[in-house]
């Protein structure tokens, strides 16, 4: 009695299914004949975009921004965008999603076949500027920076490196970048804690890993927190992610996956001999537990407790008073770069000059490129910078003296600071934008604190610090092979690492180690990247 | 019933083809007749046309180099490519390995420990106590999964976790349950339990309170014990339950847990933690070889239909309870 009516049914369905299927072809097919048809308001120039002054359109026009966020405000509500708005006649409606899932978000996007007129902030990866520019989904900018961006095209034609930099291998620019010819650091160096330092009376930083090593097990059985329990964690990590850039440096690696040397000979760092020197003396730390044996399994607020908990001997931060919530001092110093048994160590990977990455880009469904173009010109400019990174005058600052461009910081109110302020204010906070860092934007605002971090970084870093690579861009063919290379490579290497360092593969196991990266394609990644970076030099 | 106007079984080929047209014809009478069956079940008809077959027409860039701006029909067609690069992958037979284990693992203990518990719940005579115990096995059930990841992570901490903590104060040593390979499996299966097992008596005690009273009064009469009545009544009334859920569960066992797998992973677990599931939202979504994951999802697909196909043929062999 069931049987019969249910095979009914199944023809029923089968025959709908079938039609459904027909339906969506089509539907697909629409699609992709209707996406080339939106590209031509790259080329045709809008007579009402005004090429200099304020505003850039007589008449209000709307852009959607899509960008990472830190959620300290709504960014509807900033007074640094509303300013903008006033200023330029644009408004912009936010696509805003939290930082840390930024780019799966930002892959879907792209995938998504609707995208928003602009990318700020967005760390489009050099792979991400080809793919996407190649596709025409990114507008190409060359000849929008010549027409629409006066402040841009003078920094570019003053550093032609910098423009090299950000030049695909066919000739187009698909992203802007930050630039910051003054900056050293892409990763949050590590410090000591200085309490600790007073407590085991140690004048004079280590110096060798070997010192560091003596350091570490002081801290460990002396008790510099003096709380009369041996609770102290010399070396606190998650997943060594943080740490690792930092201590690859003392094998003379410059950077985690692959780095050009002084000579300019590409490597891939996991299978060097030296890389199998940071394993092993990190295992030594593991098996004397002095780097936290929580280091696989806790998350970054974990640790952060632990720093802040006063626990904690060695830790990376950007700033080495953030972590224990207090105001800026100069109590902790920065750990000096460690030699090891490698010749030319200690090393370390320095900020390239302009982000790596693409800050700002425009899509191909934008009506507006010209206006877009300008707007992000602004940022390059002193006073946009000097808006984007403080807010406008009044809210956090004002100019002592307008003519040198002097200014000093107005009190903040109670129980607040400074900082969380000013990511209510701008955008610029905790993510990297499109724009400029110009010193005369915080002329008369240094304090204490900065000249003492200035100072750290000159006399301790920068005399060993080279880019570890300059921002090469891969053919789409190179960059196809890289990503699927990298992505059975990364998860191995990564895995692989965690059991050197824990002991659950014996350093004796690192022939096998190699063997198994070689099998997996290691070397091409190594002559793919020297490929790439041969041409970059060439180039003029 | 007897009036079903159907060709026979034993008509012959070319009979019930010239026979077709008619047989539609009439079907959509019958139709027409019970419209109101057809309206219920619409919803759920067409939810899934749209949502679970509309999408399958997106599994044709598992053969092709899949590239947004050109579509799916753009794109170029590569065939086996994207399979072939799985199958020769590293990983490929972690993958399978800890997929499979994981979710036969999570069925050998997860599916009996419910109705081990349905049947003492149902024992349970006192009103008070009973409802206690069922709300305090519901309660975790309600706990998200990223929460429920949080709260395993803190309770095991190899530093300052509370159960490790227990464990050392009975004096014994505890393994390090995040971190060791080995213990992976254990921790994810035995944490599903907690979760999941109180829920999971719901279902079973809805089949034991249909039990007959004067059953159970007659065994008494006869002088059955506790036990005997159990096995001889409660457990053959909740068998047919029980095989249609374990279908049902080997139907949806590849698709593990997936969020609470990837809260979980951690560099040093990867090799028993690494499952299908996690391998293509990695490589699709993060770093965005669609493609390539979808042939890796799809390859879990088909694996999936072929468990469930096998699992429904055993048990329609060994008892008289199947899907289809």
């Amino acid at each position: 009695m069931m049987t019969k009516p249910r095979k009914n049914l199944h023809k029923l369905m089968a025959s709908v299914i079938g039609l459904s299927l027909l339906a969506a072809c089509s539907g697909g097919n629409a699609g992709t004949n209707n996406a080339p048809s939106n590209e031509g308001g790259a080329t045709d120039p809008k007579s009402t975009v005004s090429k200099e002054g304020m505003p850039i359109v007589p008449e209000p026009i709307t852009m959607t921004l899509m960008a990472p966020d830190v959620g300290h405000a709504k960014w509807e509500d900033m007074a640094s965008l509303k300013e903008m708005e006033k200023l330029t006649n644009i408004k912009l409606t936010f696509q805003n999603a939290p930082s840390e899932s930024f780019p799966t978000k930002k892959n879907l996007v792209f995938a998504s076949g609707t995208y928003p007129d602009i990318f700020y902030g967005a760390d489009l990866t050099a792979a991400e500027q080809v793919t996407y520019g190649d596709q025409k989904v990114l507008l190409p900018l060359e000849d929008l920076i010549d027409n629409y961006a006066p402040n841009l095209k003078k920094i570019l034609d003053e550093n032609p490196n910098i423009r090299k930099n950000i030049t695909t291998p066919d000739g187009h620019i698909f992203a802007l970048p930050f630039i910051n010819s003054t900056a050293v650091l892409y990763r949050n160096p590590m410090w000591y804690n200085g309490a600790f330092l007073k407590a085991l009376n140690i004048k004079e930083l280590p110096k060798t890993t070997e010192e560091f090593y003596t350091y570490l097990k002081r801290v460990k059985t002396e008790d510099p927190n003096k709380n009369g329990k041996a609770d102290e964690i010399p070396l606190a990590s998650v997943k060594l992610t943080d740490l690792r850039m930092y201590f690859m440096g003392f094998w003379g690696m410059y950077n985690e996956v692959y780095y050009a040397d002084k000579a300019g000979k590409v490597h891939y760092s996991p299978q060097e001999e030296a890389y199998k020197g940071y394993l092993t003396f990190m295992n030594k730390l593991w098996a004397e537990d002095l780097l936290d044996h929580d280091t696989f399994s806790q998350t970054d607020e974990q640790k952060a407790a632990k720093v802040k908990n006063n626990q904690v001997a060695v830790f990376d931060a950007f700033h080495p008073y953030m972590p224990f919530q207090v105001e800026p001092n100069r109590d902790n110093p920065l750990m000096t770069l460690l030699k090891s048994e490698v010749a030319e160590s200690p090393v370390y990977g320095k900020h390239p000059g302009q982000s790596s990455y693409g800050q700002f880009a425009i899509s191909k469904t934008n009506p507006n490129p010209e206006a877009a173009m300008r707007w992000a010109d602004y940022m390059y400019s002193p006073e946009g910078a000097l808006l984007f990174d403080l807010g406008p005058e009044g809210t956090l600052w004002k100019y002592t003296d307008k003519a040198t461009k002097t200014k000093e910081f107005l009190p903040v109110p109670e129980g607040k600071k400074r900082d969380e302020i000013r990511g209510t204010l701008t955008p610029n906070y905790g993510i990297v934008p499109p724009g400029i860092n110009l010193a005369e934007t915080k002329k008369g605002l240094e304090n204490d604190f900065d000249l003492f971090f200035k100072e750290e970084l000159n006399t301790k870093i920068v005399p060993f610090a080279k880019p570890p690579m300059p921002n090469v861009f891969l053919t789409p063919e190179e960059q196809t092979e890289i990503t699927a290379l990298l992505s059975d490579l990364n998860p191995y290497v990564e895995q692989m690492e965690a059991k050197f360092v824990t002991g659950q593969e014996p350093l004796s196991g690192w022939d096998k180690y190699v063997a198994q990266l070689k099998k997996m394609g290691s070397e091409r990644i190594a002559e793919i990247y020297q490929v790439a970076y041969d041409r970059w030099n060439s180039t003029k | 019933m007897q009036s079903t106007p159907y060709p026979t079984q034993n008509a012959s080929q070319p009979e019930s083809e010239t026979q077709l047209p008619k047989t539609t014809g009439r079907q959509w009478r019958r139709i027409a007749r019970n419209w109101e069956l057809y309206v219920f079940i619409a919803p759920a008809f067409f939810y899934f046309l749209i949502f679970a077959y509309g999408p399958m027409y997106g599994i044709q860039i598992a053969f092709r180099n899949y590239v947004p701006t050109l579509g799916f029909l753009g794109s170029k067609w590569v065939g086996f490519d994207h399979f072939t690069r799985f199958f020769d992958s590293y990983y490929f037979w972690d993958l399978i390995w800890n997929t499979l284990s994981i979710s036969f693992y999570e069925l050998a203990i997860g599916f009996p420990i419910p109705i081990i518990l349905a049947l003492a719940f149902n024992e349970i005579k006192t009103g008070f106590f009973k409802k206690l115990v069922q709300t305090v096995t519901y309660a975790p059930h309600f706990i998200s999964v990223v929460v429920m990841a949080g709260m395993i992570i803190t309770f095991l901490s190899p530093s300052n976790g509370i159960l490790i903590h227990m464990l050392e104060w009975v004096g014994i040593n505890p393994p390090d349950f995040l971190t060791d390979p080995r213990w992976f499996k254990t921790m994810y299966v035995l944490s599903g339990v907690w979760q999941g097992a109180g829920w999971g008596t719901i279902i079973y005690l809805a089949a034991l309170s249909g039990v007959d009273p004067g059953l159970h009064e007659a065994a008494i009469i006869d002088g059955a014990s506790r036990f005997q009545r159990l096995r001889h009544i409660n457990i053959p009334t909740i068998i047919p339950t029980m095989t249609i859920l374990l279908i049902l569960n080997v139907g949806s066992m590849l698709n593990i847990g997936f969020e609470k797998v990837l809260l979980l992973q951690n560099p040093l677990n990867m090799e028993s933690s690494n499952i299908i599931a996690t391998f293509v939202y990695k490589s699709g979504l993060v770093d965005a070889q669609y493609s390539f994951s979808t042939a890796v999802g799809l390859f879990n697909s088909v694996v999936n239909c072929v468990l469930l196909i096998t699992i429904n043929q055993i048990v329609r062999r060994t008892s008289q309870n199947s899907l289809w």
